[in-house]
């Protein structure tokens, strides 16, 4: 019995064919397709952004309208975004009053938030070994404070041995940082191949059908 | 105790059962006095209620056996002379005459060449007529009175009937005449077997009208003793019974239904007068009579020849089960019939199942463990209610006390403008970065992306300031772009920060132009990267980017100067290096990334050949990057709160787990102890 393949497959299938082939086989019209191509998925990402900002804002009106538990909180966020919006489009992005409001609202706020983040990684790191004390966790604990250490004088002072180009903390982020981290990028790079390869052979669907 | 003998099976049981235990019929009636089933006999219990009117009704009805049975049942002296030529025929035993020798053995061939149809005829025929006669009579004592009754009815006619026929006995003329049963199974065997007939017997056929076969012989003794000259013949014509239904209009059975007066006036359970005495009479005779029957019935011994002629044992070994299964109706409608159907049906002896206990049985144990278990899971549904903790607890104490001497530790340098401690010097990456830069020629487009969140713009505009502020003195031409929503306003915020920082006045469009957003992640990459003018046409504002000077021969990014990359991300820098940088051909690369991306790009730079040509990486990127520059900027400003803030984060650290571990280790003991204890 012959399976059907739906046309959602297909598609995609013969899109990722062609822009892969793209980047092995100089040929100028595989180029101008992977282009394209390329420039429809750039359309379609910041129309699906578009509808996820519609959609962020229809689930917060609903919240609003049905007067849900905390909806005062959907209520500030729709008139944020919409008077954001307003902002953007009478003035343009690039105006006083947008940048106004990124710099005077969302730059402190997301970096309060970070700073805040500051705080809490240090209380836990003082309650660390109490929760859990055992050997990975002194080595964890020994090798933040060596690069806590090493990133900047100690009170203004540089200690030999751990500041500077050849200093302790060089030495773990070019030897064994970079290898552990080139064996998770090899190990992305695997799992990206074998993910591609599922999508182009239609074993994996994210896009559903 | 009595025993009770089943309606359905015959078998006895205790009279205290209400069910047979063999067969599990129902041995007392759900409606009406109870009677024992044994103790009914053919004509008893007429006087027992209203429906033995319909008792004798339906012996009349029953045909002429039934009649011959309430012959039986009135004239003691048929009964009375039977016992006497059977017990002639069995002194005459010791010697057989020859013609009944002779006899014997023409049966014997007669038997042996009789077809079986004819034989189950007679089998069947046989069964029905002796169970009419009672049930008291044995199949046993049935067979014995045969086999004396057999060969004295075959002489006797041979002998008797030429020579005079006043020698005849008056009930075997009257049985000769009006046999009906034997006559038509006479008839049936001379029709079919016409020659074997003995001369003697055809003799007889002609001066008696009677014909006679050797199937007479099996006229039961009982018949004999009924007075045959009293029966009517229209009673006894068989093929009026045969034609018509047994109910005949001769018969008194009609009278009950035209009742008259005295019989109107009387209730259901009342019986007439001359009913009740009739059915007493009859009753108070026909128990003798069975009785006596039996009694003057002596066992005769059967020769050996003489018991191989009898057809229907050797046809029949077994006694009819019928006269021992199947009992008399004693009431209702069908009172008086035989086999009838019992009167309730099967389900009615369905008894009640067994009740069983649903609560079950526990010990007081296992209740309690029971209910233990139930209030367990009751209260896993109940939501435990907090306890409100202290306020002031020593962990909040703790988290303040970090809080305050943190932001004291960053706040305080800022606050005050200190620049005491010595910015870091800078590392190989930082003086290459720092070369490229040197590179740039003047209006010179660089493509700037400012890949980072506003939270990270503390760390970011401090790492990429100097840098910025480097090209702006090398004049280069700022492309802006970014792959994140909010990376447009964080570069124009950044341009804006460099230029009041350092002093530069970098106009829009004239010195620098901000592409925007370039949406679809490493496909919008790669697309921009391979072609940038068709995925990008119009600036923030809306106006062409592509007309400036410094961009118009631009195709692709590797028409850039440099690209410089800054983002907080590894994700996004490992994007930028993979899809943007194998299309660059010639142009470097840099990166300007946070401190917590930089193990993950430093591989990029670190390999051969470099795809990363310049990395700086967080405050003290920034800040070694300002030591080689004449100016500071941001990294100066945040170097000495950096410093000291990290400081104290390391102390706190430091103490918090050596305290943590002690006191650790201390409750491990305590713990430890109370356990041996």
């Amino acid at each position: 019995m012959r399976q059907k393949i739906p046309i959602s497959v297909s598609i995609v299938i013969g899109v990722g064919i062609i822009v892969l082939l793209g980047y092995f086989i100089k040929f100028p019209v595989l180029a101008v397709m992977q282009q394209i191509l390329l420039q429809w998925a750039l359309t379609l990402a910041a129309v699906a952004l578009l509808v996820g900002a519609i959609n962020l804002l229809n689930v917060h009106f609903r919240r609003v309208s049905g007067r849900q538990k905390n909806s005062s909180y959907s209520l500030i966020l729709i008139l944020s975004l919409l008077f954001t919006f307003a902002l953007g489009a009478l003035f343009g992005p690039k105006s006083a009053w947008s940048l106004w409001v990124f710099n005077h609202i969302q730059v402190p706020v997301e970096s309060s938030l970070m700073g805040l983040l500051a705080v809490v990684l240090a209380f836990a790191s003082v309650r660390m070994l109490r929760r859990q004390l055992n050997l990975f966790s002194l080595v964890f604990l020994a090798t933040a404070l060596v690069m806590l250490l090493g990133a900047a004088p100690v009170l203004g002072i540089e200690i030999p041995g751990l500041h500077g180009p050849d200093g302790l903390r060089a030495l773990i982020a070019q030897v064994p940082a970079v290898a552990g981290a080139r064996g998770i990028l090899i190990g992305i790079g695997l799992g990206t191949i074998a993910t591609g390869l599922r999508v182009l052979m239609g074993a994996d669907r994210p896009y559903g059908g | 105790m009595g025993e009770i003998r089943c309606p359905m099976c015959g078998k006895p049981n205790p009279d205290e059962l209400d069910v047979c235990q063999y067969c599990e019929a129902r041995l007392k009636p759900l409606i009406g006095p109870f009677e024992p089933a044994d103790t009914h006999e053919p004509g008893e219990g007429k006087g027992d209620s209203v429906t033995d009117w319909l008792d004798s009704l339906r012996e009349h009805e029953g045909g002429e056996l039934f009649e011959a049975e309430e012959e039986i049942s009135e004239g003691e002296e048929g009964a009375d002379e039977s016992p006497e030529w059977p017990a002639e025929v069995a002194s005459e035993e010791a010697g057989i005459p020859d013609w009944l020798a002779g006899l014997g053995k023409s049966l014997q061939e007669e038997g042996e060449t009789l077809p079986e149809a004819e034989v189950g005829a007679e089998q069947d025929a046989g069964p029905f007529r002796m169970g009419d006669l009672g049930e008291a009579e044995k199949a046993g004592e049935e067979q014995d009175f045969w086999t004396a009754i057999a060969p004295q009815e075959e002489s006797e006619p041979a002998e008797q009937l030429p020579s005079s026929g006043e020698e005849i006995p008056d009930w075997l003329q009257g049985f000769g005449e009006s046999e009906p049963a034997a006559q038509v199974e006479s008839d049936q065997v001379a029709q079919t077997e016409p020659g074997e007939v003995p001369d003697w017997l055809a003799e007889l056929e002609e001066t008696a009208g009677l014909e006679t076969s050797t199937d007479a012989l099996e006229v039961e003794p009982e018949l004999e003793e009924i007075d045959w000259e009293a029966l009517q013949p229209d009673q006894v014509d068989l093929e009026a019974e045969q034609e018509s239904p047994p109910v005949s209009e001769d018969l008194p059975a009609a009278a009950p239904f035209t009742l008259d007066e005295e019989e109107a006036g009387l209730e259901i359970g009342e019986m007439p007068e001359w009913l009740a005495e009739v059915s007493e009479e009859s009753s108070a005779e026909e128990a003798p009579l069975l009785e006596e029957v039996d009694a003057s019935l002596t066992p005769a011994e059967l020769p050996g020849w003489l018991e191989a002629m009898r057809p229907v044992e050797t046809a029949a070994p077994v006694a009819p089960f019928i006269e021992e299964s199947e009992g008399i109706e004693s009431r209702g409608p069908l009172a008086g019939l035989r086999g009838v159907l019992p009167i309730e049906p099967e389900i009615t002896h369905l008894e009640k199942p067994t009740a069983y206990a649903i609560k079950l049985q526990i010990s007081d144990n296992e209740r309690e463990h029971a209910s233990l278990f139930e209030e367990l899971v009751l209260k896993e549904g109940v939501p435990a209610p907090v306890e409100k903790g202290i306020a002031i607890s020593p962990q909040n104490i703790l988290r303040v006390v970090i809080f305050l001497l943190l932001f004291l530790a960053v706040g305080w340098p800022i606050y005050i403008g200190s620049q005491s401690v010595d910015l870091p010097l800078p590392s190989r990456e930082v003086n290459q970065t720092s070369q490229l830069i040197d590179s740039v020629m003047v209006s010179e487009p660089v493509l700037l992306a400012v890949d980072y969140e506003p939270g990270f713009s503390g760390e970011m505009d401090a790492a990429s300031a100097s840098i910025v502020d480097h090209l702006m003195i090398r004049g280069a031409y700022l492309a802006l772009v970014s792959t994140t929503p909010t990376g447009p306003a964080q570069a124009e915020r950044l341009i804006k920060t460099v230029n009041n920082t350092a002093g530069h006045a970098y106009l829009d469009a004239s010195q620098y132009a901000n592409f925007g957003y370039v949406s679809g992640g490493p496909a919008g990459l790669l697309s921009f990267a391979q072609a940038p003018r068709g995925v990008i046409r119009y600036g923030l504002n809306g106006e062409p980017v592509w007309e400036a000077a410094p961009l118009a021969d631009i195709q692709t990014l590797a028409d850039f100067a440099y690209i410089v990359v800054i983002t907080d991300r590894p994700e996004t820098a490992r994007v930028w290096i993979e899809q943007v940088q194998p299309t660059l051909r010639d142009t470097e690369m840099i990166l300007v990334v946070s401190a917590q991306a930089e193990p993950l790009v430093r591989p990029y730079y670190e390999g051969l050949p470099q795809q990363v040509g310049g990395l700086v990486t967080g405050v003290a990127g920034g800040a070694a990057y300002e030591n080689g520059m004449p100016r500071t900027i941001l990294a100066r400003k945040y170097w000495d709160a950096f410093s000291y803030g990290l400081t104290l984060a390391v102390i706190f650290i430091l103490a918090g787990s050596i305290f943590n571990t002690l006191a650790g280790i201390l409750a491990k003991r305590k713990y430890t102890f109370k356990d041996q204890k």
